[in-house]
């Protein structure tokens, strides 16, 4: 009798409980729903189109005038490459050019044509033209991707290679904010392209949205919750996923820019998280000891931008309201583009590899303050 | 087709579909109640982990007061690297270069106190190189209501009368002065009885850790997704009701204002409300009803009123946004308080409009070259 009532007691206490769950799940969904409903579809932010080997690729021959706000203007050559002047294939007589390969950062998400690291360059080492082959969003096996397919058709002598901490966290997906990319891995010892070609992708787009509504699920909050959730444990679980990948890469690159007569050096963008010592400086201390180790050159802007007095750092990225189109804030202001210009242009004259490449400058021009125009 | 073999067709369908439809609601069940026992979990152990806030460190328990600045605090690197707190022997923030006589005090809360910035960073300290001789004192506390603001200055100041008092408010502060608990912790609370303004809960009982945990407790059950659904029923929305609240309690808050205004005016001092406008007020909202109110309160008792929200909204986004700490650091978070940038903002701009008034600038001395309204900000901080 007294067992049966405790079995009893126990049954009503599961379901009560069953129900419970159930009532606070529904709950759960119900508001998730709400979210996913209030989810204005953002499209196509990344003027791109469909591209089977990249994922996509900016839209060719745009004249955007105001596109990020006012005077701030978008315009793209024939292959969807950022300009800020008409480029031609060739390259006339004695000068010299530099491909800027990277993500939003390098392609200058938020400023306008002439305002972006890869334009001011130009201001920096006179005789220097530069071509933009970023892409926004692309993460490092994108932009190596595009360098190899389409980099020969423009010759250069000088490939500078941007890239930011998440580009490498890029390499570890096969869609980034709703546009589905390729993903490279190594077999073999050799790097093999999956996922290739790349799924089409609308251009109208929630998918990304709901996936980070539905990543805040309480499930997923509570499997995240079992598992280390620090930067160094991301960064980590990154890193040994695509770093042999991305260590490749860069190697391949140094092949193709030797076949092509080119000088390539990596160039890591320093984000505003990176103004003060973080985890992000492990990943710097590998790249770092990679680029010693297999003499590839790299320019790494995060020790300069922390010798950047605090007050002045906040006028060198785009704050969060300053301009109202997706995806702009956080990277580089117009100042914050001039300064990693001025940056790199000191850094490249360092580099005892490019001596041979850059063109020779008057030195006065280099000792040049801050000053930039229109910022 | 005959009869029979339609009756099998029809029952086949029929139990196709209930088959189909038992598949579909125990998938979405089981979503549900996987969903909802993770709800559960997360819930629980946050309820279990829940512990009794500590005071901030700069601060001590009052019997009054709920808590004041402790007296001569050093806290190194306190707000994060390079960045001190110091109070000094009455428990004020420190303000370099300011004498043993003040002739203008601050209060308020932490948007006074300058949470998350140096000693020389606080507005009110910066306003000192604003006017030629002036010595201020930041009586700002952190987390104050308005109530504890003007119970600190009415019990702390009576032997030095300033020539100037800024009486700061925030939407934040105007909300505590409606609550008798600050997370848990019992805070004084003002009502007027027989016509007068008393504070009906002194001495306060010391929160014991039992029931500073329960409220923690109690907290984290609002992370319940029933309790967030709950909540956006007007009925039982917290926002709805921290206004009711507010609007409930106006009347004491105008009294207080009144005394306010009385005490300062026996004591010679000239008394100046100032709204502080936080992230909450860059754009318009329920909030600007409250600010309102204030004005029309100050007009009353013919107490100047500056509110900074016109300024701050007219600021570009960019230079909006960098007024505000948008950060979280690793010894707290003080994100939406006033950065280095945003404090000598408030400073300028209060600077200018006090000097724009007759009676307070003549009370406050010549302003100084503009050039030297405020010391320049090198540890000014990007977050």
């Amino acid at each position: 009798m007294g067992r049966t009532l405790l079995l009893r007691a126990l049954a009503i206490i599961v379901v009560l409980g069953v129900l419970l769950a159930g009532a606070e799940g529904a709950a759960s969904v119900w508001l998730m729903t709400q979210e996913i409903r209030a989810i204005r579809p953002t499209e196509n932010f990344r003027q791109a189109q469909y591209d089977t080997l990249l994922g996509w690729i900016g839209l060719p021959n745009l004249r955007i005038a105001n596109n990020y706000g006012p005077g701030i203007h978008l315009a793209t050559n024939a292959d969807g490459m950022r300009i800020h002047k008409p480029v031609t294939a060739e390259l006339a007589p004695g000068t010299r050019r530099a491909i800027c390969s990277g993500d939003s950062f390098a392609f200058g998400s938020g400023v306008a044509d002439d305002q972006t690291m890869c334009a001011y360059l130009e201001e920096q080492v006179p005789g220097l033209e530069t071509l933009n082959m970023a892409q926004r969003g692309f993460g490092i096996d994108q932009a190596y991707l595009w360098y190899k397919r389409d980099g020969a058709r423009y010759p250069h002598q000088l490939h500078l290679f941007a890239f930011i901490w998440n580009d490498f966290e890029r390499m570890a997906l096969t869609s980034f904010t709703g546009y589905s990319k390729p993903m490279l891995k190594l077999r073999d010892g050799r790097l093999l392209t999956t996922n290739m070609p790349v799924p089409r992708w609308s251009g109208t787009t929630k998918a990304y949205e709901i996936q980070n509504v539905l990543a805040r699920s309480r499930l997923f909050a509570l499997v995240r919750r079992a598992g280390d959730q620090s930067d160094e444990a991301k960064l980590r679980r990154t890193d040994t996923q695509v770093w042999s990948v991305a260590e490749s890469v860069f190697t391949d690159l140094a092949r193709l820019n030797a076949e092509r007569h080119s000088q390539l050096v990596l160039v890591y963008l320093p984000t505003l998280t990176e103004a003060e010592a973080g985890p992000y400086d492990q990943r710097r201390r590998t790249l770092e000891a990679f680029s010693k180790r297999t003499g590839i050159a790299l320019v790494d802007l995060t020790p300069d931008l922390r010798a950047v007095p605090r007050d002045s750092l906040d006028w060198l990225f785009i704050t969060a309201n300053q301009i109202p189109v997706h995806g702009s804030s956080g990277h580089y202001s117009p100042r914050g583009n001039h300064w990693a210009a001025e940056r790199l242009a000191v850094h490249l004259r360092e580099l005892p590899a490019l001596s041979a490449v850059l063109p020779p400058t008057d030195a006065t021009h280099l000792a040049g303050g801050a000053s930039g125009r229109n910022r | 087709m005959t009869g029979p073999r339609r009756q099998r067709d029809r029952g086949m369908l029929r139990r196709v579909l209930i088959g189909t439809a038992i598949v579909v609601t125990a998938t979405v069940g089981t979503i549900f109640v996987l969903e909802g026992a993770a709800s559960l979990g997360i819930v629980a152990l946050d309820v279990l982990r829940a512990h009794a806030p500590a005071l901030r460190p700069s601060t001590r328990a009052d019997s009054v007061l709920a808590w004041v600045g402790k007296a001569n605090y050093r806290g190194a690197n306190a707000f994060g690297r390079g960045i001190d707190v110091s109070t000094d022997s009455a428990g004020r923030r420190f303000t370099p270069g300011a004498g043993p006589n003040a002739s203008l005090v601050c209060s308020g809360d932490s948007y006074v106190f300058g949470l998350g910035v140096d000693d020389a960073h606080p507005w009110c300290a910066q306003l000192q190189h604003s006017f030629t001789g002036l010595s201020v004192s930041n009586l700002g506390q952190l987390d104050y209501g308005a109530d504890q603001s003007f119970l600190l200055y009415e019990r702390d100041t009576v032997l030095g009368a300033p020539r100037v008092h800024l009486f700061a408010i925030t939407a934040s502060s105007v909300e505590r002065a409606a609550t008798r608990q600050a997370v848990g912790r019992e805070k004084p609370f003002l009502a007027v009885n027989q016509g007068r303004l008393t504070v009906v809960n002194a001495p306060l009982d010391r929160s014991s850790t039992t029931s500073l945990r329960l409220a923690a407790m109690w907290r984290a059950l609002d992370e319940l997704q029933l309790m967030r659904l709950l909540r956006q029923q007007p009925r039982f929305s917290r926002a709805a009701a921290t206004r009711a609240q507010v609007n409930d309690h106006w009347p004491v808050f105008t009294r207080m204002l009144g005394e306010l205004a009385a005490l300062d005016s026996s004591r010679g001092t000239a008394l100046a409300l100032v709204y502080l406008p936080s992230s909450r007020d860059r754009r318009k909202s329920g909030l600007d009803a409250w600010r309102d109110t204030l004005a029309a309160d100050a007009a009353r008792l013919h107490v100047p009123f500056i509110d900074l929200t016109p300024e701050l909204r007219g600021l570009r986004p960019d230079s909006a946004d960098i007024a505000f700490i948008t950060s979280p650091t690793d010894v707290g978070p003080f994100v939406g308080q006033y950065s280095d940038v945003g404090q000598t903002w408030v400073a300028r701009t209060l600077a200018a409009r006090l000097a724009a008034t007759p009676d307070l600038a003549a009370r406050l001395g010549s302003a100084s070259h503009p050039s030297n309204q405020a010391p320049p900000h090198p540890a000014a901080r990007s977050r």
